[in-house]
């Protein structure tokens, strides 16, 4: 066997004892759990899109949870109760039930987002609207 | 090495080329054309290398889904314990063993163990060029290896960490032994044929109904062919079963094990669909496959002359066919009676289906590239043949996760989803499901799994379950989105979806437990199977 060859399996080897391909998973309570190297849980923020779009729209924003077990992901655009507020629901279908229940009458359905108009000027609810219509199909 | 081949001169591919396929010269830049014609094979099957991998690799690094996470699981086990837990799995370990050493090496992230079913599938690439190339000359190489580079059952098994893209390239290896050991007589790729077959059977059970499939269509090649082709045909055929079977025997006693204790109770029976799901999942859709079915029947036309249908070029289409067929059959009959049929199951005889589509083109004069080229272009679309959300597991664990503690309780309403569980949580859980407390949560026993599944009475598991909490920890119910009827109807599935209804309302109906958080908050869908998650604290 040449040289080359014998260091290739060498190296294979030293791979494969060392065994540094699998990482160990972080226990349950370690802080900064998603940080920790070997924890493959990932959150799927569904904000992303428009958080990306109101930022390049030049539209002051801020990301919370609304209130309550269900924890939805919300953003405000401008100041509270004056600004646009968009809530952000697991499915279109949510959405669109709540709306059909005559659950939420003050929101405009947006795929699975619940756009608040508020007393927003026309021009920045447009532009809201259009990030919010980020992804949505149909 | 004798080979048997005393009338026409078979083991000549560039004879068989001249004979086999019209001329058609194709307008080709200078630069090109000026290249030897190693060179020029080379860089094609470059380029068919690179497409795929564009192609494929867009989604090699998303999430599990739960048949990933249980292959997973097993193979981070140590080696030697390996063999004893695939006998409650019910798989062959082949891949399994390698993708044990594939994570050593590289990790057991999602694009990590993704890319050892990338390998493979790329393999059939040049594979396929060469099997082309040996058995119907230069052009149906050139197309076998189009095909598999474009192939929508490549694309998706190809990003997904299970043995189908390893069995696709043993079943390529297979049937390139097979034709040319047993319908050229080259007595080396009988031995070929015969150590793919052992292998496939080390991969997946269907290697059964593929080498069963075999033996009818050496039946049918006997039954049609003269002496220069049956001379020795049988002997040379016991040998090669004979040497798979021997091969075999070291995993035998498993094997029998788990055939008389494990089944596949989430599977029905299939119906008469097969055609429709292979034109779907093989060639990738009806369009496709209608183009490529035209291609490769204007090339097979000409064996329905009399003077042709005895040519050894038809004998090579119909015993490629019939191994197709045979395998179909047998796998579709063994099915009315323990389910086991899914169009991912067809590994093993895709590369047949595209070695007899490409042969086939390649004999159709400038229609068979013309079909090839149309096709090529409907294929050519990245994220349509690869799910591109396989289950929300990853964000439940991303979710949930944060919020847990150690020795916290998961229950999981479908047992084998346990797996694609423990592997988004963090460590220091206790894992249950709704068939009873979990010991080991990577992997799956499907050792008499339903009679268990129906003896767990909730009414009983739950409060038991319960007791053990205290005051302050946590239970994080974990359990299917059934809102689809398929899937739901098989008796192992069905249950599930009763089930998980009967955990949840005993959970939800304890006054101790308080609803903390559910998951997920983004549901984009899934290809296989979902799932919703409550978190609760014992008060």
């Amino acid at each position: 066997m040449s040289l080359a060859k014998v260091a290739v399996v060498c190296g294979f080897m030293a791979l494969l004892l060392s065994a540094c391909g699998i990482q160990a998973k972080p226990e349950a309570g370690t802080p900064h759990l998603r940080h920790q190297k070997g924890f493959h849980g990932l959150v799927d923020d569904p904000r992303l899109p428009q958080v990306s779009c109101l930022k390049s729209d030049k539209l002051p924003y801020r990301e919370y949870y609304a209130d309550g077990v269900q924890h939805l992901p919300a953003i405000q655009v401008g100041a509270r109760a004056q600004g646009p507020t968009m809530i952000f629901y697991p499915t279109d279908g949510i959405a669109q039930g709540l709306q059909i229940m005559g659950q939420e009458t003050g929101a405009e359905v947006i795929g699975a987002l619940l756009v608040y108009p508020n007393s927003a000027r026309s021009s920045e609810l447009t532009k809201v609207e259009a990030c919010a219509a980020i992804g949505v199909k149909g | 090495m004798a080979t048997t081949t005393t009338g026409e001169k078979l083991s000549i591919p560039e004879a068989i080329e001249s004979a086999f396929i019209p001329d058609v010269d194709f307008p080709l830049p200078r630069f090109i054309k000026e290249l030897p014609a190693w060179a020029r094979v080379a860089l094609i099957l470059f380029i068919l290398v690179v497409a795929s991998l564009v192609l494929r690799t867009r989604s090699v690094g998303q999430q599990y889904w739960m048949d990933e996470a249980i292959t997973v699981g097993i193979s981070a086990h140590h080696l030697s314990a390996i063999p004893g837990i695939m006998r409650q799995d019910g798989s062959p370990p082949l891949f399994y063993l390698l993708l044990h050493f594939w994570m050593l090496m590289v990790g057991n992230g999602m694009a990590a163990t993704h890319w050892l079913s990338e390998i493979f599938a790329v393999l059939t690439i040049p594979v396929g060029y060469w099997g082309g190339l040996r058995i119907a000359g230069k052009r149906a190489g050139l197309m076998t290896a189009a095909l598999m580079a474009s192939s929508a059952f490549l694309d998706y098994y190809s990003q997904e960490t299970r043995m189908y893209a390893l069995m696709t390239l043993l079943g390529m290896f297979g049937t390139i032994g097979f034709i040319r050991g047993f319908v050229f007589r080259e007595r080396r790729f009988v031995i070929l044929f015969s150590v793919s077959e052992a292998l496939m059977l080390y991969t997946h059970n269907w290697a059964l109904f593929f080498g069963a499939g075999s033996v009818l269509a050496l039946a049918v090649l006997y039954r049609i062919s003269g002496e220069e082709i049956r001379e020795n045909l049988i002997r040379d055929a016991i040998f090669a079963y004979i040497g798979a079977g021997i091969l075999f025997l070291p995993w035998l006693p498993n094997f029998i094990f788990q055939s008389t204790h494990t089944a596949a109770p989430w599977n029905t029976s299939p119906r008469f669909g097969a055609p429709v799901q292979i034109a779907q999942s093989v060639y990738g859709g009806a369009t496709v496959a209608s183009i490529l079915v035209i291609g490769m029947l204007v090339g097979y036309a000409g064996f329905f002359r009399k003077a042709e249908r005895a040519s050894p070029k038809a004998k090579i289409a119909l015993v490629l066919f019939s191994l197709i067929f045979f395998t179909l059959l047998l796998g579709w009959i063994a099915s009315q009676i323990t389910p086991a049929w899914n169009p991912r199951y067809f590994a093993p005889i895709v590369p047949a289906i595209m070695m007899l589509t490409a042969i086939g083109m390649s004999r159709a004069g400038v229609v068979g590239p013309l079909c090839l080229l149309v096709a090529l272009i409907f294929l050519a679309r990245p994220d349509v043949y690869a799910p591109q959300h396989k289950s929300d597991m990853q964000d439940i664990g991303g979710e949930m996760g944060p919020l847990m503690h150690q020795h916290d309780l998961v229950i999981v309403g479908q047992p084998e989803q346990t797996p694609l569980a423990y592997y988004y949580l963090p460590a220091g859980l206790r894992f249950s499901s709704t068939i009873g407390p979990v010991k080991d949560p990577s992997f799956v026993n499907w050792i008499n799994a339903l009679p268990r599944y129906r003896a767990a009475n909730p009414n009983k598991v739950v409060p038991a379950e319960l007791s053990k909490l205290k005051k302050g920890q946590q239970v994080l119910y974990i359990r299917p989105l059934t809102e689809g009827e398929t899937g739901w109807d098989a008796p192992w599935t069905s249950e599930i979806r009763r089930r998980s209804a009967q955990w949840g309302k005993i959970l939800s109906a304890d006054t101790q437990l308080t609803v903390e958080a559910t998951a997920p908050h983004n549901y984009r869908g899934a290809c296989c199977v979902a799932d919703s998650a409550i978190l609760y604290v014992k008060k």
